[in-house]
């Protein structure tokens, strides 16, 4: 029997560990994924994702039962995420861990458009993460980052436009 | 090329690695021991709440027997706020500290204005990971054996001579406010029928008539006394206006939430 997560949330807001370890074997995962994902190597997407994982059972009493827990989590691994990115400097460890011992033409084609968004700037770089990697829509993108909705938009496609340019550049050469 | 460029962005997602497993396994330590840091202070606090009420009980002479909270039994309803008059289902679960399936749980409640005192009300079976869950009908009768809720109630669930922490489901009363035409005494008076719903509730409540003054602020107009869940009024108000009626915390309690109808405008 799969027990919902309504139900695992409302035992551990009631003290019960067995549901919080549950709820840790199903979200674990995708925190890792959205941490990494949001800083691009391991040892950054651990801090981050522990932090968020822990701060999340913490807070649990502040998440809305009404409202699924997985964005819930994932926003606080984004805000993390980008207050970690404000305050260290970028790491030129980008992605590094991805990459095959034994490289085939998609993974090839993949490093490059990784390599690419390495190379955008950083603003234009978040939008990109954010919608590609992350799965947010421009609105959404907007309240995270506290900018007009029109901003984000413009970002995205000068930071796609940009990203052509780059791949085309590396095709030519 | 932006077809895909978009596909090759998709995929990246797709090619991050699993954590390694030192650190899932260190991570998922280090949540645990923050959470049961907080549970010994939790536990404490509720040991004492539970004192406190014992105490309180015995002094009344209404304790019914000795109970002690088992660390693992836990209890829980979805929702925990029912409208009497619509009929709200409610689910109660829980776990037992066994984890185990087939385990008998009963389940006692303790409804506000009646004896005091829990009483059984139907034994569950739990199934896997030690979890149960009872679902309380909406409207009755649905059930021979459950009534549906119609006033405050604390659960709590007992398993292997354990009793769990409780928790209520607070309820909220229904209220319909009507106006009907008849021939007005005074120009200016408008009349108005109040019904209240609530067992609790029947007799000598008093329900206020408010008028909207602006967004968000009322003011009172009447209060009416409610015999028999049942209020015929006049107001002075005048058409279009918008008002309301409230039956307030003070009046509601203690086995019921307060409650409002909803914005109707003066014809």
């Amino acid at each position: 029997m799969t027990v919902d997560d309504a139900l695992l949330l409302d035992l551990a807001r009631r003290g019960s560990a067995d549901a919080v370890s549950e709820l840790y074997e199903r979200y674990w995962p995708l925190a890792w994924r959205w941490a990494y994902v949001a800083t691009g190597n391991v040892v950054d997407a651990e801090d981050v994702a522990q932090d968020a994982i822990c701060r999340a059972f913490r807070e649990l009493s502040r998440h809305d039962s009404n409202r699924p827990f997985g964005p819930w989590l994932k926003r606080i691994v984004v805000n993390r995420a980008i207050d970690t990115y404000r305050r260290e400097r970028r790491r030129t460890e980008w992605f590094e861990d991805l990459r095959p011992a034994v490289p085939d033409e998609d993974t090839v084609a993949s490093d490059a458009v990784i390599a690419a968004v390495h190379d955008l700037p950083q603003q234009r770089r978040t939008v990109i993460v954010l919608h590609y990697w992350l799965g947010y829509g421009a609105e959404e993108i907007a309240q995270i980052l506290e900018l007009p909705y029109g901003t984000v938009a413009s970002r995205l496609s000068r930071a796609l436009a940009n990203l052509r340019a780059i791949l085309e550049e590396e095709r030519v050469r | 090329v932006s077809d895909e460029l978009e596909q090759l962005l998709g995929r990246v997602p797709d090619r991050v690695p699993a954590a390694p497993p030192e650190t899932t396994a260190r991570v998922r330590d280090e949540v645990l021991r923050a959470f049961r840091r907080r549970s010994p202070r939790r536990t404490l606090l509720v040991a004492a709440a539970l004192a406190l009420v014992a105490v309180g009980c015995f002094g009344a002479g209404r304790l019914a027997s000795p109970t002690h909270a088992a660390s693992d039994l836990t209890i829980g309803a979805r929702p925990d706020v029912v409208d009497t008059q619509n009929g709200t289902p409610v689910t109660l679960f829980g776990t037992v500290p066994s984890g185990r399936s087939g385990e008998s749980v009963q389940i006692e409640a303790n409804e506000c204005g009646l004896s005091g005192l829990f009483h059984e009300l139907q034994g569950v079976r739990t199934e896997g990971q030690g979890v149960w869950s009872m679902p309380i009908p909406g409207n009755y009768p649905q059930s021979k054996v459950l009534d549906y809720i119609r006033t405050k109630t604390v659960y709590r669930a007992r398993w292997n001579g354990h009793a769990s922490e409780t928790v209520t489901v607070y309820a909220r009363p229904s209220l319909d406010l009507r106006q009907f035409v008849v021939k007005r005494r005074k120009p200016g008076q408008r009349n108005f029928g109040i019904t209240v719903g609530g067992q609790q509730l029947k007799y000598r409540k008093r329900i206020v008539l408010e008028r909207r003054v602006a967004t968000n602020v009322w003011r009172p107009v009447k209060t009416v006394v409610v015999n028999g869940g049942l209020g015929l009024f006049w107001a002075r108000v005048t058409k279009g206006q918008i008002v309301r009626a409230r039956i307030p915390e003070g009046e509601a309690a203690p086995c019921y939430l307060p409650a409002v109808t909803p914005p109707w405008t003066v014809k």
